[in-house]
């Protein structure tokens, strides 16, 4: 049977992509295009063509609050806040707990939060407007010779800021049949060249960026398809 | 047809509302069981709306500061035969919101819009049949339940869910 028959013949079903369930997330190195979200094919996985993908990157921070209780206290954040269309623009943590901002300052890049204690930690997940290129790839495995494609590019600074219901973002493929396709043990990986930190989760507090975005819905096969890394290869190989 | 809803601490009488567990990431928890009136059963239906498939719903879950659900919010609907041990899922999970978040109701059910307030209904896993449904009956014995995982807890005086009434249909079992 041919790769093709065989993924034809194929059990599958939709399988809806998370950045905080579905992926393995990563700290980037700012200034240099290194990997966030990586994702381990454990059977055939396929994009769909035409499928939305939303994207909304936030940037990580830390604040430690003064030695007055009670008083409100302005945060200025380092990078250009945005009010997104797509997402919570602000996700405050007081340490561990989930606390909401007095106001936010869009223009000032700012927000103002009233801790009744002192010296505690906030852990600021926000949406930012600075330029990033972010970078969507399928990679084989196979350590320093292994291959890998480039299947989507997109300037996330733009998208965050973009209406993603109005004007949605979309995986296209135009290469070959197999363009959208990993083979198990495939690697689908999303690197950023961002002047900022992207922090998806810390585990001191047990924090997590819950306005983050990065969800697609792909086709989950039930087996792993004999005679595929290796077609994708060489299809990878021959563009 | 049959109007189930929720909106704002009032709703229909086929349904009973509850608080997610917060707490509990590993799996979702239920915020409303739809339990049909005695002898009845109820069929809710996929539609296809601008090459998207799903049963259509409309909804706004706040917590109790009136705020936003995180955008991260998983939705799902389960399921469980009177007879059954456990739920299941029968819906491919919504695992963002953002949708729901930044469009208000009416917004949601425009008709430019309500192709992505749609969440596919599909058979449990493990099940004879594979892939998305047409429709799935939920008999008066039976328990449908929308659940979710989030970080924070939905509080129904502030919160509202609709099934679209075009596709919730009221039969008897007779």
């Amino acid at each position: 049977m041919s790769v093709a028959d065989t993924l034809d013949a194929m059990k599958r079903e939709p399988r809806p992509l998370s950045p905080l369930d579905d992926f393995e997330t990563a700290v980037n190195q700012t200034g240099t295009d290194s990997e966030i979200l990586s994702l381990q094919a454990e059977t055939v996985l396929a994009l769909r063509d035409g499928a939305d993908l939303m994207v909304s990157i936030p940037a990580y921070e830390t604040y430690t609050t003064d030695g007055t209780g009670g008083n409100t206290e302005t945060v200025s954040l380092s990078h250009d806040l945005v009010d997104s269309p797509n997402t919570q623009s602000v996700v405050l943590y007081e340490n561990g707990n989930r606390v909401t901002p007095d106001s936010v300052d869009y223009a000032n890049n700012s927000f103002d939060y009233t801790d009744d204690g002192t010296g505690n930690t906030l852990h600021i997940y926000y949406i930012v407007g600075d330029a990033a290129t972010l970078t969507v790839e399928k990679v084989s495995p196979g350590g320093k010779t292994s291959q890998a494609e480039q299947l989507k590019t997109l300037n996330a600074g733009r998208a965050n800021r973009q209406d993603q219901q109005e004007d949605p973002i979309d995986f296209q493929f135009s290469g070959s049949w197999l363009e959208r396709f990993l083979a198990t043990d495939m690697v689908l990986s999303v690197t950023i060249d961002a002047p900022y930190t992207v922090r998806f989760r810390e585990d001191t507090d047990g924090t997590e960026a819950t306005n983050a975005l990065f969800h697609t819905t792909a086709t989950q096969g039930a087996t792993d398809a004999p005679g595929l890394l290796a077609a994708i290869n060489d299809d990878m190989g021959g563009r | 047809m049959a109007d189930i809803f929720v909106s704002k601490g009032a709703a229909s009488d086929q349904v009973t509302t509850y608080q997610n567990a917060t707490g509990v990431t590993l799996k979702p928890t239920p915020i409303l069981e739809v339990s049909p009136d005695r002898g009845k059963f109820l069929r809710f239906e996929n539609r296809t709306i601008r090459g998207n498939t799903g049963l259509p719903v409309y909804f706004d879950l706040n917590d109790s500061n009136g705020d936003d659900l995180p955008t991260n919010t998983l939705v799902v609907f389960e399921f469980q035969m009177s007879n059954g041990d456990d739920y299941h899922r029968v819906a491919v999970p919504k695992k963002q919101i953002s949708f729901f978040n930044s469009n208000s109701i009416s917004e949601q059910r425009n008709s430019e819009r309500r192709h992505n307030a749609l969440i596919p209904l599909k058979y449990p896993e493990a099940a004879d049949r594979e892939g998305l449904r047409d429709f799935i009956d939920v008999r008066d014995v039976d328990s449908f339940t929308v659940s979710v995982i989030s970080a924070s807890q939905v509080d129904w005086d502030q919160s509202e869910w609709y099934f679209d009434e075009n596709v919730v249909k009221e039969m008897s079992r007779e």
